[in-house]
């Protein structure tokens, strides 16, 4: 009783493994899962997965601003909104990993032993399943022409080998026997690729920072977090980075941006270690951290703007003054009793639908806005007026004075993306032999040549001549045409 | 000083493809070999002029400025160029190994269509613009290129397995309604950009199709939708001429499924190291090697596809018919990675000025299009049945 219990645990147990392996050996379930993944992609790059006003935008033109708040919050329950970092999606890359894990490991073995055996000699088995074969009669015997064959099939591109059984000269040749490994290796590629993401994200992390000229960080604002480190909103570093000088180049003549640079020094216990000017493309790498140029601007608090004043009596004289002013900077306004002070500042605006001005960058192309105040002696408000160059009609009231922008200057502050990952290589790895792989299952393929001498009467004797090739085939029926006619011909 | 003498051989280059292309198509109808020539040399000589034209882009640039100077495939206007030269570069090659002269009416095509399109639509720049500083690598190069061979490789079996597709039919059944659909579609799209062209204002910064499918006026839209189901049924009805005429090919149906294999087991390679190389350019610009921006992921969905080609021609033996089928709904997957995704979705590939917005109208428009061609292939089926 106890033995047949055992047995039938042992049976049940057997087929429950056989059941998830049959499961996860199946084409099926990779066409499958290959479907659902390009279906779900595709939906990815139409549902937006950064900004969420995108989508509500497309939600309220397609369901009516009723419906559309409860559709954005079914997509955001069930990770349409943030798809590639969802668990159904990781789940699905895991089971197409699991998949193609399971079916190499299947195939392999099979594969490994065809690559890895000795070439068998020809027998009349062989021959019926060979395609390609000839019968050549000669008037020589298998000794003397044993050499006549293997000079032929060398100059063919092999290298023969010969054997002798009973009187029967064999002589065989392969080549591209490793041709069989490329889809194992493009296989196996997909998998260490995704081993170096799921590297990448169990200990690697994004962030951003900004460093003014002349400072220097030591704590990186994260944008992802690792999964497997717990970490909080910022990443601490063992090492400063110091902001040297940057440097922003314009095209000439025209206000478009050429290029922009960060000379940045880093700083390792008290002594600078490393300086590189970096720009896009270009990063600086220390203690495998990189730091990639991304952005850059003008930080608002520290800017100055250069106020052009006339004065608007037209009298004859003109009055005219620049006017050096931070934010929130009181100065005299000169031969008036007035002070005024700069509020609010903006380098680059342009006018909104609503007549609202939205700022537009960092840089000054002669449409900035700047809301001055005008205070008399007392420090009494007088007067209020937004400066827009765009609109010159925009001038104080009170105050007898028209102003112009003329300039925003102020340091810069580069804007820097960090990037900590340690599974690239693993990835890079990973991709260099998909290439590898592609390269060697489509241009290579295993051929081989057999060649049996027999010896008929009377000095003479039988050359039977066959070959086969896994892929190619018509390509290998002309080459092997050819070397049956050199072995004949000679 | 202006420098567009590039665009002047552009021209040129656009001209002598048409030139070529109705000599093709006059080849075929009446196989008259010394025609044949004629539309070889035409092609040959609009290559040049092509080359020519981009080649004096490249060297224009640099005479704006050593700081402007630039390989010309980094915008829509050159990329697109280059795109319909590599095509051609492609066939050119494929008609010296094969001394077949056949393809070349459907090939031409597509090429001809792309250098009319970048020329004539209105939101297209012809300029020579300065890079903007994250185009600023050698990357540009590699991964540009490659990929563009790549497009070019599977634009070729698109025109291939089309003719292969018309070359095998013999009754109007379900793969009858597949290729006179695409080439349904296809025509409605081109007569569609063609109205672009001809309505929209270059100032307006008007986009893709604004002037039928996706116009501000209902009726508009209505006639257009309308319109393509008509140019459907009247491909139905009239295909099989085309068919009749061009069946005295000298390309038979296995050399045209050979080479409709072998340009995708050369293009897929190539867009493998075109995806690597925009994956390694994009961990040294912005320190990520994937991010599923819109044209990654495009892109991968393209290469899924061909896998799916490859894997279905190896292990389950899919030849002829089905692969034709397959390579021409990949090439679809093709072209909405390169352009579907500069002109109607948002990301960091979007070409600035050109669109980039995931505008509803688009989406619409694309459900739309995409049900009625499957309504048609379905209709097809069902009368094909029903005949039986």
């Amino acid at each position: 009783m106890e033995e047949q219990k055992e047995q039938k645990v042992e049976a049940r147990t057997g087929g429950a493994f056989r059941f998830i392996w049959d499961f996860f050996i199946s084409l099926k379930l990779t066409v499958t899962l290959l479907i659902i993944l390009a279906g779900v992609s595709i939906i990815g790059t139409v549902v937006d997965q950064t900004d969420p006003a995108k989508n509500m935008e497309m939600l309220v033109a397609i369901f009516g601003p009723g419906r559309a708040g409860g559709v954005l919050d079914l997509m955001i329950k069930t990770g349409l909104t943030n798809m590639y970092h969802s668990y159904w999606f990781v789940g699905l890359l895991s089971t197409l990993s699991l998949n193609i894990a399971v079916c190499t490991v299947d195939r392999f073995p099979r594969v490994w032993y065809m690559v890895t055996r000795a070439q068998e000699p020809l027998t009349d088995d062989m021959l019926r399943t060979l395609g390609n074969k000839r019968d050549i009669k000669a008037k020589a015997s298998p000794a003397d022409l044993k050499e006549k064959v293997k000079s032929a099939i060398k100059s063919s591109g092999f290298s023969p080998k010969e054997r002798e059984e009973g009187g029967v000269v064999h002589v065989f040749a392969e080549s591209g026997k490793f041709s069989r490994l490329g889809v194992y290796i493009t296989h196996v590629s997909v998998l260490i690729i995704f081993a170096g993401a799921i590297v990448g994200s169990f200990w690697g992390y994004k962030g951003y920072v900004q460093i003014i000229e002349g400072a220097s960080v030591d704590k990186i604002g994260l944008l992802n977090k690792p999964l497997l480190v717990n970490v909080g909103p910022e990443m601490p570093i063992d090492f400063k980075v110091r902001c040297d000088k940057f440097v922003l180049k314009l095209y000439e003549g025209s206000q478009m941006t050429s290029d922009y640079l960060s000379t940045l020094t880093v700083v390792d216990k008290g002594q600078d270690v490393m300086t590189k000017t970096i720009r896009v493309n270009d990063p600086l790498e220390y203690k495998s951290i990189r730091f990639y140029q991304s952005s850059y601007g003008v930080m608002p608090e520290m800017a100055a703007m250069v106020i052009r004043a006339y004065a608007k009596s037209g009298k004859g004289t003109l009055d005219v003054h620049d006017y050096n002013m931070k934010r929130g900077q009181v100065v005299h306004l000169e031969g008036s009793p007035y002070d005024m002070m700069i509020s609010e500042m903006a380098a680059d605006v342009a006018m909104g639908p609503d007549k609202k001005l939205v700022p537009q960058s960092d840089q000054f192309k002669g449409s900035g806005a700047a809301l001055m105040n005008f205070t008399d002696k007392t420090g009494k408000p007088v007067d209020q007026a937004m400066i827009f160059n765009m609109n010159p009609d925009s001038q104080p009231q009170v105050v007898p004075y028209r102003f112009e922008i003329m300039n925003y200057r102020g340091p810069y502050y580069t804007g820097l993306q960090v990037t900590y990952d340690p599974g690239v290589w693993v990835v890079w790895l990973g991709c260099a032999l998909m290439v590898l792989g592609i390269l060697v299952a489509f241009f290579t393929y295993h051929k081989r040549i057999w060649v049996r001498i027999t010896e008929g009467d009377k000095g003479q004797s039988v050359i039977t001549v066959a070959g086969a090739a896994n892929k190619n085939r018509h390509v290998f029926e002309r080459e092997f045409r050819q070397l049956a006619e050199k072995i004949e011909g000679k | 000083m202006s420098f567009d003498m590039n665009v002047k051989f552009f021209w040129i280059a656009t001209l002598s493809y048409l030139l070529a292309m109705v000599l093709y198509l006059t080849y075929l109808a009446f196989r008259n070999e010394k025609v044949g020539v004629l539309a070889t040399v035409g092609t040959y000589f609009g290559f040049l002029a092509h080359t020519v034209a981009i080649g004096l882009r490249w060297w224009e640039s640099y005479q704006m400025g050593q700081d402007i100077g630039h390989i010309p495939i980094s915008n829509l206007f050159e990329s697109m160029s280059f795109g319909a030269w590599t095509i051609i570069l492609i066939y050119l090659l494929i008609e010296l190994k094969y001394k077949n002269r056949s393809f070349g009416a459907f090939v031409m095509p597509v090429a001809f269509l792309a250098l009319v399109y970048i020329g004539v639509a209105p939101n297209v720049s012809k300029d020579i613009e300065p890079l903007v500083p994250a185009l600023k690598s050698y990357w540009l190069h590699v991964h540009v290129i490659t990929s563009f061979l790549g497009y070019a490789a599977f634009a070729i079996s698109f025109g291939v397995s089309i003719m292969y597709l018309i070359v095998n039919t013999k009754e109007k059944d379900t793969a009858y309604g597949f290729w006179t659909g695409c080439l349904g579609a296809l025509f409605t799209v081109i007569v569609a950009v063609t109205i672009d062209a001809l309505t929209l204002s270059k100032a307006g910064g008007a986009h893709m199709l604004e002037g039928t499918f996706r116009s501000s006026s209902t009726a508009v839209q209505v006639i257009s939708y309308a319109a393509y189901v008509g140019i459907l049924v009247m491909s139905y009805a009239f295909s099989m001429r085309l068919r009749d005429s061009l069946v005295k090919f000298q390309a038979t149906s296995e050399m045209l499924d050979e080479v409709g294999y072998k340009t995708v087991a050369i293009g897929f390679p190539l867009l493998t190291v075109g995806i690597i190389t925009g994956a390694v350019w994009a961990n040294a610009a912005w320190g990520t090697y994937w991010g599923w921006d819109p044209k990654e992921t495009w892109s991968l969905i393209t290469w899924l596809f061909y896998l799916a080609y490859l894997h279905a021609r190896y292990t389950r033996g899919w030849r002829g018919t089905r692969a034709a089928i397959l390579s021409i709904v990949g090439f679809f997957s093709v072209i909405f990675t390169y352009l579907g995704v500069n002109l109607l979705l948002s990301g960091l590939h979007a070409y600035g000025a050109t669109g980039g917005e995931v505008d509803n109208s688009a989406v619409v428009f694309l459900v739309l299009f995409c049900v009625i061609l499957v309504a048609y292939l379905g209709a097809c089926r069902l009368l094909s049945r029903g005949g039986k």
